[in-house]
């Protein structure tokens, strides 16, 4: 099992649980949609994905590590998140730097960073943007550098918040054939029902912190939502 | 606008002018160490020896063009710190009267000598900085100083400031259009309300740079900004370094001044 949360859940100081009871496994290959509505703690769950908030109860498995444990760093090359403002995800001086920055962090050679940093531009297509500052470019360009940042880390599982939630039809399309060839797992938050359909085979649905629906009827999906 | 101009300059300060210089090649620890050398000289001088200050404006004269950029460029950049330059030396010409010396029956005291010494140093050693943050961008500067041994915690918190700055300039233009856009046409604001709006500014920038760096850590960051490998220095480093060294010697230590003069 890649991904496994075992009864989490989670508030932060001084407020009510964000998460209640959430138990949910995810396996190599699988691509899962995440729904819910605004305030549904989808963000919160993802954010336990890879340590970067650890569970007031319960616990978070990662290919068997604990997100608890002193290993984070293991989890966070397994699991990579690619947040939903892409202004946030990049900040080094040029697009190359910034997709070269997780692999100089996991101490890999330079030989094998350049590498990684080409397939993921390359993967994007946006190797020629490598020279440019992340601050020059659209919308649409930072979301596919900020996929990159997360590909050179080769994952084996994606994390999307809300990919396309400030992106145009064109984008979109790039982003779909992006996701679409990648063979990671990848678990995907998003209110677009429409894109959870074209990428994903299974979908989890919160409500207030706690999980409702997890499925992988797209009909039972739609019938759901009474569309 | 001046927000969207001021976030410009910052983000080209990152990026460096390397590839566009004629000593492309130079290793940024070099340059850092000739600065060095550059200012310690400079500000070494004694404060009347103007006619020998003048002389280190060769410094970036030369190294403007051959890292890529213009010196007119390196000058005006170097005027932003011309008012606390100003408020540094405005009180030697009130304080000190001393007669200096004699042009055309005007009397020049010591205290204004001072006054422009510290100003032209000033201005100096400023572009010396500017030259060297261009060439290669203010992450590898920081790097190369890591390389230096200064302590890790001093660095990334440079790194960590001015990153913050970026964050809190483009935090401050999110809100500058808000406040126009809602504004009615109106310009000012009671000061009450700037105490909202500076309050809210910190917020929005603390809640940003959580973001951030949260999106760092989930790509492994542990205080630490890796930069790729660093490079051996090779003998044409070693050049630059001794023949940029020579020249300050012979700037600081013999007038030329003095000697033009006495020749011609």
């Amino acid at each position: 099992m890649l991904l496994s949360f075992e009864n989490v859940s989670f508030s932060y100081p001084g407020s009510a649980e964000v998460l209640k009871d959430i138990s949910f496994s995810i396996d190599r290959g699988e691509k899962v949609a995440l729904l819910g509505l605004n305030g549904a703690g989808k963000s919160t769950l993802m954010l336990h994905t890879n340590g970067l908030l650890i569970p007031s109860k319960g616990n978070v498995w990662v290919k068997g590590m604990n997100t608890k444990s002193k290993s984070v760093n293991e989890i966070r090359k397994t699991v990579g998140i690619v947040f939903q403002e892409a202004d946030d995800q990049l900040f080094m001086p040029t697009v190359y730097d910034d997709v070269a920055f997780g692999p100089r962090n996991m101490k890999l050679s330079q030989e094998e960073v350049e590498r990684r940093v080409h397939r993921a531009l390359e993967l994007t297509n946006t190797e020629d943007l490598a020279q440019r500052s992340p601050f020059e470019l659209s919308g649409g360009q930072k979301k596919s550098v900020s996929i990159a940042t997360v590909l050179s880390m080769n994952p084996e599982l994606i994390v999307f918040d809300e990919p396309t939630s400030s992106l145009d039809y064109i984008a979109v399309k790039n982003f779909i054939d992006i996701i679409k060839s990648l063979p990671q797992s990848i678990l995907l938050s998003t209110h677009d029902l429409e894109l959870a359909k074209q990428l994903c085979h299974r979908a989890i649905i919160l409500e207030e912190g706690k999980i409702i629906k997890d499925t992988t009827e797209i009909k039972e999906l739609i019938n759901f939502f009474n569309i | 606008m001046k927000l969207q101009k001021a976030l410009l300059t910052l983000h080209s300060n990152q990026t460096s002018t390397k590839n566009d210089a004629l000593i492309s090649k130079l290793d940024s620890r070099i340059l850092i160490l000739t600065t060095v050398i550059y200012l310690v000289f400079v500000l070494s001088l004694p404060l009347v020896s103007l006619a020998q200050i003048i002389w280190f404006a060769v410094y970036p004269i030369i190294m403007a063009p051959l890292t890529g950029t213009n010196y007119s460029n390196i000058f005006i950049k170097s005027l932003w710190v011309l008012p606390l330059i100003l408020l540094i030396g405005i009180f030697n010409p009130i304080l000190d009267h001393t007669e200096a010396f004699k042009i055309s029956g005007v009397t020049v005291s010591y205290g204004w000598l001072t006054f422009s010494s510290i100003i032209v140093r000033g201005l100096l050693c400023m572009q010396a900085l500017i030259i060297l943050i261009n060439y290669d961008g203010f992450l590898k500067i920081c790097e190369s100083l890591r390389s230096f041994g200064l302590p890790k915690i001093l660095t990334v918190q440079l790194l960590m400031l001015y990153r913050y700055l970026g964050v809190l300039l483009e935090e401050a233009q999110r809100m500058h259009i808000s406040i126009i856009s809602r504004g009615y046409g109106k310009s000012s604001f009671p000061l009450k309300m700037w105490t909202q709006f500076i309050g809210s500014l910190f917020i929005n920038t603390v809640e940003r740079s959580k973001r951030i760096h949260m999106a760092m850590s989930a790509r492994c960051f542990d205080g630490e900004i890796q930069l790729g490998e660093t490079k051996r220095w090779n003998l044409k480093d070693i050049y630059f370094l001794i023949v940029w060294s020579s020249i300050f010697i012979l700037l600081r230590f013999y007038n030329l001044s003095d000697f033009l003069f006495s020749t011609f």
